[in-house]
């Protein structure tokens, strides 16, 4: 089996994981949330478009969106599920089978990617009450979904990096 | 080292014919390997582990689920298998633990210290198990602290003191031997050979033991 192929074995795992432990993922979407209802509600104020500057005549909440976006892509948890499975022996048992070593990591990282896509989704449906348009039209929120994915791979890969040096959560 | 989880400082090593160093991914398809703490995803149900498994060592779907259902039925945990490891009791871990390892038909199993922390019923389920596995043909290579499980599974066996094979044979002829040498009426036990060949006698462990907790 190719090394893609395991990756993507691996990453089904990795996703079912994070579906089975959804408290996991709540805050991931909830404090970004929460940051962008709160500014935009009351930054959005001391900001008002027509006079504000920075804001090049758009609502506060395009301002905010972005931030809340990266946010939610950096707060993957690859990289504790990464530790669990190093701690609990689990880990060893994958190096013990004709994995590629890069698959193993790769598979978290790919998970990671569909995870931010789906929850940048969510989080720019939930802002266009807000008074958020995505002014570059479909491509450009299939772009968007893309970028903030990669965002969240190349943390969740970075995080992983320590993960894997460490080989502990800390703290003990 | 001979498993492939750690470098080989110097020297060489062959397992079934094959240089672990050279060849690590060939020797990997060899062997299975069922470490001291039974290492599974508390977050998988035993079939997905076992498939999971299978699948990353080559098989397709199918052949992965068809593998699954045999070895949880080796292992008696049909019933179990499509709950999460979770709440599986130490035993039945240990249980899945071995099908784990077995899913590609390895020549040789390597199992490390399979019934520790286990009761007594328990251990002679893994017992049982493991004779099991032997008898289909494979290889064990098991390592126990335990004497007694040494004495009751292993066909050969080797006695390692900081190291060094110290003693190595059958437990037949281990303990005949100090039997002779000692000129004792009855066999002693595999446990009297080891503190024989490592030189340590039951007073000298006694007073270590002292000495420490003083």
């Amino acid at each position: 089996m190719s090394a893609l192929g395991q990756a993507g074995l691996l990453a089904r795992r990795a996703l079912l994981e994070g579906l089975r432990t959804p408290e996991s993922s709540i805050p991931t979407l909830l404090i970004p949330l929460f940051f962008l209802v709160v500014n935009v509600g009351q930054a959005g104020k001391i900001f008002p478009s027509s006079s504000t500057g920075f804001l090049e005549g758009q609502t506060y909440a395009a301002f905010q969106l972005p931030s809340s976006l990266l946010l939610g892509a950096s707060f993957g948890t690859a990289a504790l599920y990464l530790v669990e499975d190093i701690e609990g022996g689990y880990f060893d048992k994958l190096r013990a089978a004709p994995v590629s070593r890069g698959a193993l990591v790769l598979g978290r990282l790919l998970a990671e990617a569909l995870k931010s896509v789906v929850i940048t989704a969510v989080l720019v449906l939930l802002a266009l009450p807000l008074g958020s348009t995505i002014a570059s039209g479909p491509l450009g929120f299939v772009l968007l979904l893309a970028l903030t994915a990669l965002w969240a791979v190349v943390f969740a890969g970075f995080m992983q990096l320590i993960a894997l040096k460490t080989r502990s959560r800390g703290g003990d | 080292m001979l498993t492939t989880l750690m470098s080989i400082t110097s020297g060489t090593a062959r397992v079934a014919g094959i240089d672990v160093m050279a060849e690590p991914d060939a020797a990997r398809r060899r062997i299975g390997v069922a470490l001291q703490e039974a290492g599974l995803d508390p977050r998988q149900t035993g079939r997905e582990l076992l498939v999971l498994r299978a699948r990353l060592f080559g098989s397709t779907a199918a052949q992965a689920a068809a593998r699954a259902q045999e070895l949880l039925e080796l292992v008696e945990l049909v019933d179990a298998g499509d709950r999460r490891i979770k709440g599986y009791s130490g035993g039945m871990k240990r249980r899945l633990d071995l099908a784990s390892a077995l899913v590609h038909e390895p020549e040789v199993l390597f199992i490390d210290e399979p019934t520790t922390g286990l009761d007594p019923a328990s251990r002679l389920t893994v017992w049982e198990e493991v004779r099991r596995i032997n008898a289909r043909g494979t290889t064990v290579f098991l390592t126990t602290q335990y004497l007694e499980e040494a004495d009751q599974l292993c066909h050969r066996l080797a006695i390692i003191d900081e190291g060094l094979i110290v003693r190595e044979g059958t437990p037949v002829e281990l303990k005949a031997e100090l039997r002779q040498r000692r000129g004792l009426d009855a066999d002693p036990t595999l446990d009297e050979v080891f503190l024989d060949a490592t030189g340590r006698t039951r007073e000298r462990v006694a007073g270590e033991v002292q000495e420490v907790s003083a």
